[in-house]
């Protein structure tokens, strides 16, 4: 009988030992691969990672699953590294729960002609004003991007709630969202918010807005300000580094070399 | 297949270890008779040990240090974080993401409970209770290098001109001016740290033996490290700088200490920016929670599967 339960013990060792070794032959699962699709050594490596993603038949499955979880940020990679545009719906109906904003910024990844509707008029419903307070600050930075270079116009109110943020980051998100429609899409629909922008109390979305002032000043036959109102409002400013900062802008309108 | 073949290899194995086995039941042995009138001695109970926070002298002296003051002055840089061949850049999302845990209230760890101040986007305090019951304030400065998430359009954007050059200053000035500084960004082949668009070929790729040659944002710090000690004859205020980056040890951490006498957290590893995020949000909260090099090293790594980052010259 000790015979028995010692061969019957061997045995379950047998199995178990063989699947470890099995693992440790096995091909490396999504998460592995997504990891390289990130970051790797060499291109070559990268496209390897890639191939071998499109070759997994229960990825979408897993990807699915994964953005509920702690590899949501892999799950995120791959999607866009594969183009698979038809994850998009699993996307949106998340959009309002992306609390770090990354699941919006690889949603703007996979925008295309054909899905554009889609995707903008849901960001634009979940702007009104009303719904605002349920996104992460991340999450409407994240959205403003493209809306803003694409010159989709949202509506006054959404636009006037947006500014009223209490995170810095949305109301400097909100000018170069303005900036953007101005500037590529000669659309003028919110450039009010700028003049708004110039009393704003932290001086980082003080200076954003008169350097996107000048911008327009420069880029337009009908400047929204002269250079000498943005100069008195430089000359307004009490810390002196602000004020050196803000005639640094004046005097250094060039683009990046 | 594989599988068969280790299965049957095990199972072969396993037969002739049951095999070589003695037989027990040919030389069974009578279990032994209890001694009737033994003394049962009562087990001694187990003893509790709780083993003690070993802190090392090293350790101690680094918070010294760093607690001395009644102020704390933290920056964490996010260098411009392009995606080539990509347009995507991610900067100021993961300093966004960043923020947002930093304002939470905290249930673990202390890279939490911030508030900003109402003039300055980039500052947040927090006021950390300390053992001798006094406080310490501690000031974080958390900036971004890009204006935007499009390399092409930041590239067209003047504005972008003044953000790197806030950036640059923000991580620069702090090597002489912080106690802690942290660059969350490329490392541009050993060029880095960088807080601009980087420069291209003809072709649009970046032009990689600009930055290995010239290794710009590197001489820059080692420079402004040098001087501190060239013009005060003493190291500055700086003791940690932790690089949030591709292979900082390698790129890094070697000219450093030869330089300057502070402590430097590296990656000898490839970072994923979900890992360098939490790495960095980590090293805050370790630093703040007074951790030593174990405890520290195991808030900092990151990724699947876990690597280590280096911690060297403190600790």
């Amino acid at each position: 009988m000790k015979q028995v339960l010692h061969v019957f013990q061997l045995f379950v060792w047998v199995i178990a030992i063989s699947a470890m070794v099995e693992a440790s032959y096995a091909a490396p699962n999504w998460t592995q691969l997504a990891r390289k699709v990130g970051i790797s050594e060499t291109e070559a490596e990268r496209l390897q990672a890639i191939a071998a993603l499109r070759a997994d038949t229960k990825l979408s499955s897993n990807l699915i699953a994964a953005l509920d979880s702690d590899n949501r940020l892999l799950a995120l990679d791959v999607i866009v590294a594969l183009s698979m545009r038809e994850m998009v719906p699993e996307l949106l109906s998340r959009i309002t729960s992306d609390e770090d904003g990354f699941l919006t910024l690889n949603l703007n990844a996979l925008l295309e002609e054909k899905n554009k509707d889609l995707i903008f008029s849901r960001y634009q419903e979940i702007l009104k004003p009303a719904e605002i307070a349920q996104l992460s600050p991340a999450a409407i930075v994240a959205m403003l991007e493209p809306l803003g270079r694409a010159g989709f116009v949202l509506p006054r109110a959404s636009v006037d709630e947006l500014f009223r943020q209490a995170f810095p980051e949305v109301r400097a998100a909100v000018i170069y969202y303005v900036r953007m429609l101005a500037l590529r899409h000669s659309r003028r629909d919110h450039v009010r918010v700028l003049s708004e922008a110039l009393r704003a109390g932290e001086f980082q979305i003080r200076l954003q807005a008169i350097s996107t002032l000048l911008e327009l000043t420069r880029s337009s036959g009908r400047p929204p300000v002269t250079r000498e109102k943005l100069t008195r409002r430089c000359e307004k400013e009490s810390h002196p580094k602000v004020k050196r900062q803000c005639f640094w802008i004046l005097d250094n309108p060039g683009s990046v070399p | 297949m594989r599988r068969l073949l280790a299965f049957w290899l095990l199972l072969v194995l396993g037969v002739s270890v049951v095999e070589a086995k003695p037989k027990t039941t040919a030389v069974a042995k009578p279990p032994p008779k209890p001694k009737a009138m033994a003394v049962i001695k009562p087990q001694p109970k187990a003893k509790v040990t709780v083993k003690p926070v070993v802190r090392s002298e090293e350790c101690d002296r680094f918070y010294r240090a760093l607690y001395r003051k009644p102020v704390i002055n933290i920056r964490v840089v996010f260098g411009y974080k392009d995606t080539r061949p990509g347009r995507f850049v991610g900067d100021r999302h993961e300093r966004l993401a960043f923020v947002q845990r930093i304002l939470k209230p905290c249930v673990n760890g202390q890279a939490c409970g911030f508030t900003r101040g109402p003039q300055n986007t980039d500052l947040f305090i927090k006021m950390l209770p300390q053992p001798n019951g006094k406080r310490t304030r501690i000031q974080l400065w958390v900036a971004h290098s890009a204006v935007g998430s499009d390399d092409i359009e930041n590239r067209r954007d003047p504005f972008q001109n003044w953000q790197s050059r806030y950036a640059s200053d923000a991580f620069f000035s702090g090597l002489t001016k912080a106690d802690v500084v942290l660059y969350n960004g490329h490392s541009r082949f050993g060029g880095g740290p960088d807080f601009t668009p980087p420069r291209l070929t003809p072709g649009n790729g970046i032009e990689t033996s600009y930055y290995q040659d010239e290794r710009p944002g590197f001489a820059h710090a080692i420079d402004t490290l040098e001087a501190e000690v060239l013009l005060t004859g003493r190291a500055g205020r700086l003791k940690m700088l932790g690089l949030f980056s591709c292979a900082s040890s390698q790129h890094f951490s070697d000219e450093l200490k030869k330089t300057a006498k502070v402590g430097v957290l590296s990656s000898q590893h490839l970072m994923y920016h979900g890992d360098a995020l939490e790495s960095s949000l980590g090293a805050l909260s370790g630093l703040l929670e007074r951790q030593c090099k174990s405890d520290l090293a195991n808030s900092i790594r990151s990724g699947q599967p876990m690597r280590a980052m280096n911690i060297e010259g403190a600790l």
